[in-house]
């Protein structure tokens, strides 16, 4: 039986259609399938549920089905190129670009709208108008800044600036102490940007020896953030801010601050770390010297405290009152001076010499913390931006405060000049050289003289700065006046109260 | 022609199972109808109208679980077909059928089959299978040449597997008959030239 269906199927198989007929059959048959194609739903549900659909074993099927099958992948991979890919490439675009619209009025606004905190979108809008600021001063080096871009340029950073403004304003009426601190951050970033400007139009007229030309001139821009920079600095020396806030915030600043000088420390060069290092121990100085005048302030706000627990011994509330009234007066007395860097000399001054009242002292104690939290975010943002660093100096940026050893060499050698001076002028006036004028300002400049020594003798510096000033202005005056006359004898030299004469900040730093 | 076509036509699960089954069975098919019909092109046509038979069957939502039973089932329709329109032969075959007495016990044992089987020559009884009525020779095709079960021929045929048996064993008989026929001839015509 075996055999028999081995051969007879071994004989059948001589049966076959030829290749061409299996063809033609094959053809005829996808044409009719194609003729009488399945019903859309059978389609779609069998599309659906396979995977991977080698399509029909026919070369045309085959290189459609292949397409179809990449089409999709390559729907996948435009897709995401326009969601990622677009907003990324349109990061480096410049005023003028195709995806510079994309940059600023997608990207940037998504970004916008996903800044939550009030405080994240102060810095997000201070950013967006860094940003443009960089951009401006990047064609204007390429020599492509038109006069339209930078009017268009200009009109972006007054809107960023505007609308930094109006959320600080929207942050006062919840947080105030958050909305001063941004509006310092605010107010140091305008104006270092302020300083960027003004260091390139100087380095460009510099470079050309002339005005920058058509394209390469910041100078209308320059004015805005100028103009921006003055608005932010008058609005935030409006704003009360706690200490302790503020304290904080110097603190958070600084830290940064050493962090990045840590990091920067190698690449620097030795002036430049040099620089930063002179400029930080000035910030810790004001620093400590606010605490040391907080600190002062402290037990006469107790003995406040005190007298009105005694007044309300039998009531709670009026003590709170009180206590509230105080604290608000603290907080709401308007900074009489602007951060000046011998604010915290001045408030000893006065302390030894007249009755402060404590609430003037809180307000300066915050007023110097105010300069040392934005000569360090200046400071941060010389080591972090290398913009910055291109076109500004430190010095430009935050001059070096002088320490009190510096401050006592500087006022040595002009009241030594005055000393001189007097003696030169007390010999004319003896020997009836003088006229009745010199006579009159010898007078003046006798009762300065010991006025200084009193001074110098209590340790008052800034008096004693301001009245060497004015006493060596009156003593050159009067030489002036009396002409040649010279001493018949040397004049002796008045020892000063400091030894220090180091008027270096090398020499300083190392002493 | 085909460069023509387009896959939204034709696409998806359905179509591949369907043309993978006609890759795997045309020549099978043809074979049988080939075998059965005697007309190579009409054998071709045939198989084309069994694959748009099913395709057809397919489009209007029926699902082919197993698609060989199916393609011969259809095939052997379209060839029972094919004999009514060629009226005498089929006729003849018909009559055949009817005349037969289809179901004797002792025929119905497989052993006997295969004891048959193994008397004959497959090439010879092959080369003469064209000699026999196409009830028979169906049967003989569906199990020699396609390799089905008597169950599977059964139910492609709509017989009783007794009958498919008692076919089989007929056929192979009238296989033998006509094999010995034949060599009795060619005997008889070596015979004679001496």
């Amino acid at each position: 039986m075996k055999r028999f269906s081995e051969q007879f199927k071994k004989k059948s198989e001589t049966i076959r259609m030829r290749a061409n007929e299996r063809a033609d059959l094959r053809d005829r048959l996808v044409s009719y399938m194609e003729y009488h194609p399945l019903p859309a739903d059978m389609r779609t549900t069998s599309m659906s549920t396979k995977k991977g659909v080698k399509g029909i074993p026919s070369e045309a099927f085959r290189i459609i089905s292949i397409h179809k099958h990449y089409l999709q992948g390559f729907a996948g991979v435009f897709a995401v190129f326009l969601i990622v890919g677009i907003p990324l490439i349109a990061e480096r675009a410049v005023p003028g670009d195709m995806l510079y619209a994309v940059k600023t009025n997608i990207s940037e606004e998504v970004r916008a709208t996903l800044t939550l905190s009030p405080y994240a979108k102060v810095e997000w809008e201070t950013q967006r108008l860094e940003r443009r600021v960089a951009e401006a001063r990047l064609l204007a080096r390429e020599g492509k800044l038109t006069a339209e871009t930078e009017a268009k340029v200009a009109m972006a950073v007054k809107a960023h600036s505007d609308a930094a403004q109006l959320e600080i304003a929207q942050m006062r009426e919840g947080d105030a102490d958050e909305a001063a601190i941004a509006e310092i951050a605010f107010a140091s970033a305008l104006e270092v940007q302020s300083e960027v400007l003004e260091g390139h139009i100087a380095l460009a007229t510099k470079a050309t020896g002339s005005e920058a030309g058509e394209g390469s001139s910041v100078v209308a821009l320059a004015s805005v953030v100028h103009q921006a920079a003055g608005i932010a600095q008058v609005a935030q020396g409006q704003a009360g801010l706690s200490y302790e806030k503020l304290r904080g915030r110097v603190e958070t600043e600084s830290t940064y601050a050493y962090e990045l000088f840590a990091s920067v420390h190698k690449h620097a060069s030795a002036a430049e770390v040099l620089d930063i290092e002179r400029r930080l121990a000035d910030v810790e100085r004001k620093v400590a010297a606010a605490d040391t005048a907080h600190s002062q302030v402290l037990p006469q706000e107790a003995v406040v405290e005190e007298i009105t627990e005694v007044v309300s011994e039998d009531s709670a509330a009026p003590t709170q009152e009180l206590q509230d009234e105080a604290l608000e007066q603290e907080e709401t007395v308007p900074t009489a001076e602007s951060q000046t860097v011998d604010a915290q000399a001045q408030t000893a001054v006065r302390e030894e010499t007249a009755a402060v009242a404590p609430m003037k002292e809180v307000v300066d104690v915050v007023s110097v913390l105010r300069a040392a939290l934005k000569d360090l975010q200046k400071i941060n943002a010389f080591m972090t931006d290398i913009d910055v660093r291109q076109n500004v100096t430190m010095e430009e940026l935050v001059p070096v405060v002088p320490t009190d050893d510096e401050r006592y060499a500087a006022i040595n050698v002009s009241y030594a000049q005055v000393k001189a001076d007097h003696q030169l002028i007390a010999y004319a006036v003896t020997s009836g050289l003088a006229n009745e004028k010199i006579q009159l300002g010898y007078k003046t400049l006798q009762t300065m003289v010991q006025n200084i020594d009193a001074a110098l003798s209590l340790g008052n510096i800034s008096q004693a700065e301001s009245l060497t000033k004015e006493a060596l202005l009156l003593s050159s005056d009067m030489r002036t006046l009396l002409g040649d006359i010279e001493l018949p004898a040397e004049p002796e030299v008045t020892e000063g109260k400091a030894t220090t004469t180091s008027a270096t900040t090398e020499e300083v730093m190392r002493g | 022609m085909s460069g023509q076509r387009t896959e939204d036509n034709i696409s998806g699960d359905h179509q591949e199972r369907f043309l993978k089954a006609f890759e795997e069975y045309n020549d099978a098919l043809f074979r049988h109808a080939f075998l059965r019909v005697s007309d190579r092109e009409r054998a071709i046509d045939i198989v084309h109208d069994t694959f748009t038979k099913v395709w057809t069957y397919v489009r209007n939502g029926h699902e082919v679980e197993q698609f060989r039973p199916f393609l011969y089932k259809v095939l052997n329709n379209l060839i029972i077909d094919e004999y009514r329109k060629r009226k005498e032969s089929s006729l003849d075959a018909l009559m055949e059928i009817d005349g037969v007495d289809e179901g004797t016990f002792d025929e119905l044992s497989e052993n006997t089959v295969e004891s048959l089987a193994a008397t004959l020559d497959g090439k010879r009884a092959f080369d003469l299978l064209q000699e026999l009525p196409d009830v028979y020779r169906e049967i003989i095709i569906l199990r020699f040449v396609d390799g089905l079960g008597p169950k599977e021929i059964a139910a492609l045929t709509e017989e009783s597997e007794n009958v498919i048996s008692v076919r089989l064993h007929r056929g192979l008989k009238l296989l033998r008959d006509q094999v010995q026929k034949k060599e009795k001839e060619a005997e008889d015509k070596r015979e004679a030239n001496k």
